[in-house]
């Protein structure tokens, strides 16, 4: 029996064998006489959640439109086909040929969450190719990783042998060239890293020494290898017009998280919220024009034929030409019998013209996300809406019909008090009062709150805060039941606390948390973002055994000096700018939206930030 | 409106996706293809296909059945060729032909037999036991069958031996060829896998999936008492 027939023989076996098959509309095929470079796309999770990254179907684009390069996916298998490929000896495979991951010239993945590490071990021990960098020789692939988690690649330095940091599109055809010329020529993996060091954008850990004073603190850099950048500075592609994007994404044929039609509006926001770190690493704010997007539309639905459409974007109602686009989208769809959904649509710039056009399609729930429960929280997380946006929001959608409202907010916020979280049980409780104050509009209503954790982020102004101590998200979950309890019609929801815990560790680890990172998998850690699978006890067990001490990266302030594992990055935004909008922040002083006027945060060392005008919503705003 | 009936077949890979992801291929297929489906009325609209017989997840099939209704009136021969344009290599579109209008008969109703190819692949010795026992199975008067009801929670005995039109075999270089006619439809239903479980039962081998495999490869009604496949099929 060749490969492929002893992948088909578990096939029949496991609970989804389509999500190893490949094979779908619009996957890449290609020869093996044209073939020079074979990339394998890993996504450290399930197929059907990998398969709703848009991220995945540009880069697959982007690397399969170059001649000579193939790229081809991979995922972490679930647990039942994972146990059978290791009874079998089946090695991870691309879904693409079947051909055994080693196989690969690279293997590149995508860090879209840090509880998304372990799985990425699994893969690489699926695939018989050593963990550290430092054990694997000239044989094995060469292992790379982008996406926002590696903002801080500290956690990967040692697993890893190069990141790419910010937008892919041409940070990866570079490197395709790169290698593909590399192969031809022949040569040691290290000759390859230093060609790849002098790529824009690309750090490569094994250059740079991590140097730590006696308490333990992380105090620079220390360079291994000359040419090698001082900072790494981030990709930006500024044409989005112009760049690569999928219009035969590949369509799976079973169900995926998101199974949809989707076009990506703009890269990047200006609203600059203090914990977000999207919102800090993705700037600026880089449009597609109207008619590049309704372009898109249509012929990505003509050639997928899917029933429903979304637009991406860190905050769409920002777009400058929000009320045209979508009511030529909705034209578009409309013809089409195709249904839209606009995600993260403001508060604070509602177009409630957009919401009724929509809803005569769909009228399912709405979600606003308040982040926090009074007006000064917040002003220290520099979230621009005031209660009254809130309210007046509640008010517009229950007249519109909606009887389901569901609220986000985050707890544990730098500055918190528990007169925030009061604040939480009452815009829920003004709004169940609002609907009781429309006595035309009768019947059922639910408002949902619900709260997760919050976790500092690297490369934000929130980076030298604390992370509340486990024992402490308890007590205000405890806090913050109790005090919705009361109220009719109000149901509250919150995330575990341990998986935050965790989360903040590797959000903003040095490379010593690296080693409990593969001790946890060799205890059996994998997919520690699934509460089915996450293992608390065998995390903590990690910790002690490798001597790392989680909750001096959790729990810790940093000094205002104080040198970050990730300062070898520079994201765009300097530190200077973060560590003033951490102290305004402390002053509860907010920083307007940078629309209304530059407020320096650095990323005009790179480019010219596009001007756009602001929309008709933004200013109601 | 128009009511037709397509004959297509599901091949290679294809046979790894289930009946509803393939109610969702067909229907993103028909968006690709410009083809406007007929929707059903009410609160939760959905598309007029009806399947004449789910398939297992990992049958292949040569004799795939579904209708579809639309509003305006397509060339079936355009439908055909729309549809083979636009759907992944695994999904063979044979044939289309126009159902009446009037009647009501859904293609599920009238169906009645259908037809399969199994293959077993399992070493020799064991091919040749199975062989040697099908007359003295198919002598048997009755062949009970037992399966767990999901519904019921218990086990529940059947007998399959009524379902069972004719098992004919070859032995070819790929291995035991059986050529399997059986009940289908709402008037009793065998599926070609609980047959194969009975027969290795019977024969005292273990029976073992991976050394089978299933294709079917037409489906019947029967018409003035004789058995048709559904492409003769009106409505």
């Amino acid at each position: 029996m060749n490969f492929t027939e002893r992948i088909e023989e578990l096939l029949m076996r496991v609970n989804k064998p389509a999500a190893y098959m490949g094979g779908e509309l619009y996957s890449a095929d290609k020869n093996a006489e044209e073939i020079d470079l074979n990339f394998g796309f890993c996504f450290p999770d399930t197929y059907e959640i990998g398969m709703s990254y848009l991220g995945l179907q540009i880069i697959y684009h982007v690397l399969n439109e170059l001649p000579g390069v193939f790229c081809q996916r991979l995922f972490a298998p679930a647990a039942d086909m994972e146990a059978l490929m290791r009874e079998n000896d089946i090695s991870l495979f691309t879904l693409e040929k079947k051909q055994p991951a080693a196989e690969m010239d690279i293997l590149g993945f995508t860090l879209q969450y840090e509880l998304s590490f372990t799985n990425i071990l699994n893969m690489l021990n699926l695939a018989g190719i050593p963990l550290r960098s430092k054990d694997r020789g000239e044989t094995y692939p060469v292992i790379a990783a982008g996406g926002n988690c590696s903002f801080n690649p500290e956690p990967l330095a040692d697993i890893i042998d190069f990141f790419m940091l910010g937008d892919g599109e041409e940070v990866l055809a570079e490197t395709a060239d790169i290698i593909k010329e590399h192969k031809k020529s022949g040569g040691t993996k290290a000759e390859l890293l230093k060609k790849l060091a002098e790529v824009e954008g690309i750090y490569i850990p094994s250059f740079y020494e991590p140097k730590y004073d006696e308490s333990g603190k992380m105090i620079g850099h220390k360079k291994l290898y000359d040419k090698a950048p001082d900072r790494v500075v981030k990709r930006i592609v500024m044409d989005m017009d112009n760049v690569s994007y999928p219009m035969n994404p590949i369509v799976p044929y079973i169900e995926v998280v998101h199974d949809r039609s989707v076009i990506e509006l703009f890269r990047g926001c200006t609203r600059g919220c203090r914990f977000c770190q999207a919102g800090m690493i993705c700037r600026p704010v880089r449009q597609r024009s109207r008619s590049v997007v309704t372009d898109f539309a249509e012929r990505q639905l003509e050639n997928t034929g899917y029933d429903e459409m979304s637009l991406l974007s860190l905050s769409t109602s920002d777009y400058s030409e929000i009320e045209p686009l979508v009511s030529e989208l909705m034209t578009i769809c409309k013809r089409r019998e195709v249904g839209l959904s606009i995600p993260s649509l403001r508060l604070d710039s509602f177009s409630y013209d957009v919401l009724r056009e929509i809803q005569e399609y769909r009228k399912t729930g709405l979600t606003f996300a308040p982040e926090a429960g009074t007006q000064r929280l917040r002003n220290i997380i520099n979230k621009s809406i005031t209660d009254e946006h809130i309210y007046t929001a509640a008010e517009n959608v229950i007249r519109m019909g909606y009887n389901n409202i569901k609220l986000y907010f985050m707890i544990g916020l730098p500055g918190e008090r528990d007169e925030d979280l009061d604040g939480i049980a009452e815009i829920a409780k003004k709004i169940v009062d609002i609907k009781r104050n429309i006595p035309e509009f009768k019947g059922r209503f639910n408002v949902t709150v619900s709260v997760s954790n919050f976790v500092p982020k690297a490369q934000t102004p929130f980076q030298w805060a604390a992370q509340d101590t486990p024992q402490e998200f308890d007590r205000k979950h405890k806090y913050l039941k109790e005090r919705i309890k009361g109220i009719k019609n109000v149901s509250f929801q919150y995330h575990g606390t341990e998986t935050s815990f965790l989360e903040a560790v590797f959000s903003r680890g040095d490379r010593r948390v690296g080693e409990a990172l593969i001790r946890a998998w060799e205890l059996g850690c994998r997919f520690d973002g699934w509460s089915e699978h996450f293992k608390y006890d065998k995390w903590m067990q990690a910790f002690e055994e490798t001597g790392v001490d989680p909750a001096f990266y959790s729990e810790r302030v940093r000094g205002a000096d104080e040198y970050m594992p990730w300062d070898i990055i520079d994201c765009g935004v300097t530190k200077k700018y973060m560590r003033s909008e951490y102290e305004k922040a402390m002053q509860e002083v907010q920083t307007p939206d940078c629309r209304k006027g530059c407020t320096g945060c650095g990323l005009k060392r790179f480019v010219e930030c596009p001007e756009y005008e602001m929309g008709r919503n933004y200013l109601l705003g | 409106m128009s009511r037709y009936l397509l004959k297509f077949g599901k091949k290679g890979n294809l046979k790894y996706i289930s009946h509803l992801d393939l109610l969702r291929l067909f229907q993103r297929g028909f968006k690709r293809a410009h083809i406007k489906l007929k929707y059903s009325q009410g609160f939760n609209p959905h598309a007029k296909i009806g399947f004449a017989l789910p398939l297992s997840l990992g049958f292949e099939s040569e004799g795939e059945y579904m209708e579809f209704e639309t509003d305006e009136t397509y060339d079936t021969e355009d439908i055909k060729a729309r549809l083979k344009s636009c759907m992944p290599k695994g999904l063979k579109v044979y044939e289309c032909g126009m159902l009446t209008e009037t009647s009501k008969t859904a293609v599920a109703a009238a169906l009645e037999y259908a037809s399969y190819i199994v293959i077993f692949r399992g070493d020799e010795q064991k091919a040749d036991i199975i062989d040697s026992r099908i007359k003295s199975f198919m002598d048997q008067k009755e062949i009970i069958s037992v399966k767990f009801s999901k519904k019921k929670k218990k086990d529940i005995e059947s007998d399959i031996r009524p379902h069972i039109k004719s098992i004919n075999s070859i032995k070819g270089k790929e291995g035991l060829t059986l050529s399997l006619m059986l009940k289908t439809g709402s008037m009793g239903n065998l599926n070609a896998e609980t047959l194969c479980e009975e027969l290795c039962r019977f024969c005292g081998i273990e029976y073992e999936r991976s050394e089978w495999s299933f294709t079917r490869t037409e489906m019947y009604f029967s018409a003035k008492k004789n058995l048709k496949p559904l492409t003769e099929f009106k409505g």
